[in-house]
C-alpha cells in the first residue's frame, strides 16, 4: 500500500487519499443533495417529512466527512486504499451481468438465461463445451419445468418474441 | 385455561392427524418449500394462487393447506441465505449476516442444523404462546396506537444502526439513505409524487424484492466474480467441511436463554399488526448482539447471530395469527391473504371466529405447527446434499444464483425494470461491502419507512386534535428510553472503557517506576 502525506497542505496526495477513503460517503452526500433539491418542488404538506429525513442524513454525512478529515490530519501517515485495480477488476463482472440483462430482455428468461449460462461457463469459467452445454441445458429445463409447467407461471418472453 | 379452549385444541389436533387430512398438511408443506426456494416468492404469493383453486373446498382442508403454506415457506428462504447469501424473503436478510460467513468457513452443516432446530423450536414457542393468549387476544391487541408504532419504528432503526458493526455514524447514514429511498413514489397522505425524477417505474416506489436481491445476492455474485474465489466454503470436498448438524442443533440448547428471548421477541413483534415479518428477525439479531459480550464474532460467523433471527422468524408466525384471528387485522402480507381466503369462505375473524369456529382456528394452528416441524426435519435430512453445494466451484454455481435472482425479480411483478433495479442495487451493495459499510440498516430502513411515515402523520394529527397526549403514554416513554440507550450507550461505554484502560496503563507505569 502506498503511504501518503497526512498534511492538508501537501496536495494532491492528502486529498487523493481523502477521496479514496471517503468516496462512498461523498457519493451518498451527492445522492442526498439531489433528493433535497428535488424536494424543493414538493408542496408544503408533502415536503416536510422528506426534508426532515434528508437534512438529518446530510448532517450525519457532513459529520462523518469532518471526522474523517480530522482523523486523517491528526494521523501519522494514513495509508491510502488501493483503488485502481479494484475498480478495474469489477469491469468483467459488470460486463457479464450486462450481457445477461441484454439476453433476458431480448430473448426472455428461459432462453436468455440459458445462453448466458452457456457463454459464462464456456468463456469466463473455461469449462468444456460439453459441461457448459449440460449445465446450461439443465438450467433451461429447470426453469421451464419448475416455473412453466409445475407452477404455471407466466415467464418473461423477451422483446423479440413480441416482434415475431 | 378455559375448558372450551382445551376441548377445541384437542379436537383440532385429532382432525389434523386423521386420514386423509394429514396428507393436506404434508402436500401443502412440500409445495410451500419448493415454491419458497425461489427468492422473492413467498407464502402470500402461493396462497393468492391457491385461493381460486380452494374456493369449493370444505373449511378443514382449507385451514390445513393454508396453515401449511404459512409454516412451510419460512425455512427454505433461510437455506438460500445460508448457502448463497440470497435472502429468500426480506425476513431472511438477517439470516445471511452470520449464516453465510459460517458457510464460507466450511460450517454449512452446523449452520443448517442450527437454523432447522431453532426454526422448529421457535415456531413451537410461538404457537404455544398463541394458544395461551387466545382468551386475552382482543384486549392485548388494542394496547398499541400510532405513537407506539412510530416509536417502535424509530427504536428499530436505531437498534440496527447502533449494532451494524464498526461505525454507528455509518449505520445511521445508511438507515437515512434507506428512508430516503423508501420515500420514492406517492405520498401516503397527499398522493403527491416524490423523487420519481420523471420515471414511471418509480411511481409505486421501490419494491423490496429487487432491492434486497440486489444489495445481498447480486452484490455477492459480483464479489465472487471479482475475488475469483474457488468455492463458497473455500473447501473442495465434503470431508473437509468442519462442524456437524448435531453441533448446530446443540447450539440452540447451549444458548437456550437467547433462544427463548428471541422467540418471545418474534412472537410479540409478529402479533403487532402492520409491523411486518422482517422486523422480528432484525430486532432479535440486535438483541443477540447487544447481549453477546465483547468476544462475539457477529457478522463473521457467530452461531448466535443465526440462532436468534431464525427462532424469531418462525415464532412470529404464531404471533401474527393473534391480530388476524382476533381483530381481523393481518399481522403481515401472508396473514392478509389468509384473511382474504377466510372471508371468501364466509368466516369472519373476531369474536365469532374465536367462539363459533374455534376448532377451525386450532386446525390452522396445528397445521402451522406440523408444517414447521416437517420443514425442519426435512432440512436436517437434506443437510449433506445442501452442504455439498458449498464445495462446488463458484463458477458453476454463479449462473444458477444469477438465474434464481433474475427469476425472483421477474416473478414479482413481471417487470424487466425490476431486474435492472436489482443490478444497480447489486453494484451499490458490492461497493458498500468493499468499503466496509453496513448493508443491513438500508434493508431495515426500507422495511420500516412506511410504518414510520404513516404513524408520524397519524400521531401528529391525533396530538393536534388533542385525542392523545404523546408524552404520557407509558409504552412510548419506554421506547424513547430504549432509543436513547441505543444512541448513547455505545459512546458512553467506549469512553468508560478508554478511561479504565488509561487508569490501568497509568497504574502499571507507576508500578514500573517504583
Amino acid at each position: 500500500m502506498m503511504k501518503v502525506s497526512n498534511r492538508p497542505g501537501a496536495m494532491p496526495g492528502f486529498w487523493r487519499n481523502y477521496w479514496s477513503r471517503n468516496r462512498i460517503t461523498i457519493f451518498l452526500g451527492v445522492v442526498t443533495c439531489i433528493f433535497l433539491a428535488d424536494s424543493l418542488q414538493l408542496g408544503r404538506a408533502s415536503a416536510w417529512v422528506p426534508r426532515l429525513i434528508l437534512l438529518t442524513t446530510l448532517s450525519l454525512i457532513v459529520l462523518l466527512l469532518g471526522r474523517e478529515l480530522r482523523v486523517q490530519s491528526a494521523g501519522a501517515g494514513v495509508t491510502a486504499i488501493p483503488d485502481t485495480k479494484g475498480i478495474l477488476s469489477i469491469v468483467p463482472a459488470l460486463g457479464w451481468i450486462g450481457a445477461m440483462l441484454m439476453l433476458v430482455w431480448l430473448l426472455g428468461v428461459s432462453m436468455g438465461l440459458m445462453l448466458f449460462c452457456f457463454g459464462y461457463l464456456r468463456w469466463y469459467a473455461n469449462e468444456s463445451w460439453s459441461m457448459s452445454g449440460v449445465l446450461a441445458g439443465g438450467l433451461g429445463l429447470f426453469i421451464q419445468g419448475v416455473f412453466g409447467l409445475l407452477f404455471k407461471m407466466p415467464l418473461y418472453q423477451g422483446v423479440l418474441s413480441a416482434l415475431t | 385455561m378455559d375448558a372450551t379452549v382445551v376441548n377445541a385444541a384437542l379436537e383440532g389436533l385429532s382432525l389434523v392427524f386423521s386420514w386423509p387430512y394429514f396428507m393436506y398438511t404434508i402436500a401443502g408443506t412440500l409445495l410451500a418449500m419448493l415454491f419458497s426456494a425461489v427468492p422473492g416468492l413467498n407464502s402470500s404469493t402461493l396462497m393468492a394462487l391457491a385461493i381460486p383453486l380452494t374456493l369449493t373446498w370444505d373449511p378443514v382442508p382449507l385451514m390445513l393447506v393454508f396453515g401449511a403454506f404459512v409454516g412451510g415457506a419460512t425455512f427454505m428462504g433461510s437455506i438460500t441465505a445460508i448457502l448463497f447469501n440470497i435472502p429468500g424473503k426480506s425476513q431472511n436478510a438477517v439470516t445471511l449476516l452470520d449464516g453465510y460467513p459460517l458457510t464460507q468457513q466450511g460450517m454449512a452443516k452446523t449452520a443448517i442444523g442450527c437454523a432447522a432446530a431453532s426454526s422448529a423450536l421457535g415456531s413451537t414457542f410461538g404457537i404455544f404462546f398463541l394458544i395461551g393468549l387466545i382468551p386475552f387476544m382482543r384486549e392485548a391487541a388494542m394496547l398499541l396506537g400510532p405513537p407506539e408504532y412510530l416509536m417502535l419504528a424509530i427504536w428499530g432503526l436505531t437498534t440496527l444502526a447502533a449494532l451494524s458493526g464498526g461505525s454507528m455514524l455509518k449505520g445511521l447514514i445508511v438507515a437515512g439513505l434507506g428512508l430516503q429511498l423508501a420515500l420514492i413514489g406517492y405520498d401516503p397522505r397527499t398522493a403527491e409524487l416524490r423523487f420519481t425524477f420523471g420515471l414511471d417505474y418509480l411511481h409505486d416506489g421501490l419494491s423490496l424484492v429487487p432491492v434486497f436481491l440486489g444489495v445481498f445476492a447480486l452484490a455477492e455474485v459480483i464479489d465472487l466474480m471479482v475475488s475469483r474465489k474457488q468455492t463458497l466454503s473455500g473447501k473442495h470436498h465434503m470431508e473437509e467441511l468442519t462442524g456437524s448438524v448435531w453441533e448446530g442443533v446443540q447450539s440452540v440448547f447451549r444458548h437456550f436463554g437467547l433462544f427463548l428471548r428471541s422467540s418471545l421477541i418474534g412472537t410479540v413483534i409478529g402479533a403487532i399488526p402492520g409491523v411486518g415479518s422482517s422486523v422480528a428477525g432484525f430486532v432479535a439479531y440486535g438483541h443477540a448482539r447487544q447481549t453477546a459480550g465483547r468476544t462475539s464474532r457477529f457478522g463473521r460467523g457467530d452461531i448466535r447471530g443465526l440462532l436468534a433471527p431464525e427462532a424469531a422468524n418462525d415464532a412470529k408466525d404464531g404471533g401474527a395469527l393473534i391480530p388476524t384471528l382476533a381483530l381481523g387485522i393481518p399481522g403481515g402480507t401472508g396473514t392478509a391473504v389468509l384473511l382474504g381466503a377466510l372471508t371468501l369462505h364466509g368466516m369472519s375473524p373476531g369474536r365469532e371466529m374465536l367462539t363459533d369456529n374455534l376448532v377451525l382456528v386450532f386446525v390452522l394452528i396445528w397445521s402451522l405447527f406440523l408444517s414447521n416441524w416437517i420443514t425442519s426435519l426435512l432440512g436436517l435430512l437434506l443437510v449433506n446434499p445442501m452442504a455439498r453445494l458449498s464445495t462446488i466451484r463458484t463458477t458453476r454455481l454463479l449462473p444458477f444464483i444469477i438465474a434464481l435472482s433474475v427469476i425472483g425479480c421477474l416473478q414479482f411483478r413481471g417487470l424487466m425494470a425490476d431486474v435492472v433495479c436489482a443490478v444497480l442495487f447489486g453494484l451499490l451493495g458490492y461497493l458498500m461491502k468493499r468499503h466496509d459499510w453496513p448493508r443491513i440498516p438500508l434493508a431495515i430502513a426500507i422495511v420500516l419507512a412506511p410504518l414510520f411515515e404513516t404513524n408520524l402523520h397519524l400521531t401528529l394529527r391525533l396530538h393536534e386534535l388533542e385525542r392523545i397526549v404523546f408524552w404520557t403514554r407509558p409504552l412510548v416513554l419506554i421506547l424513547i428510553a430504549m432509543t436513547l440507550v441505543n444512541l448513547f450507550l455505545p459512546a458512553i461505554s467506549s469512553r468508560l472503557n478508554a478511561n479504565r484502560q488509561g487508569q490501568r496503563e497509568g497504574s502499571s507505569a507507576g508500578d514500573e517506576s517504583e
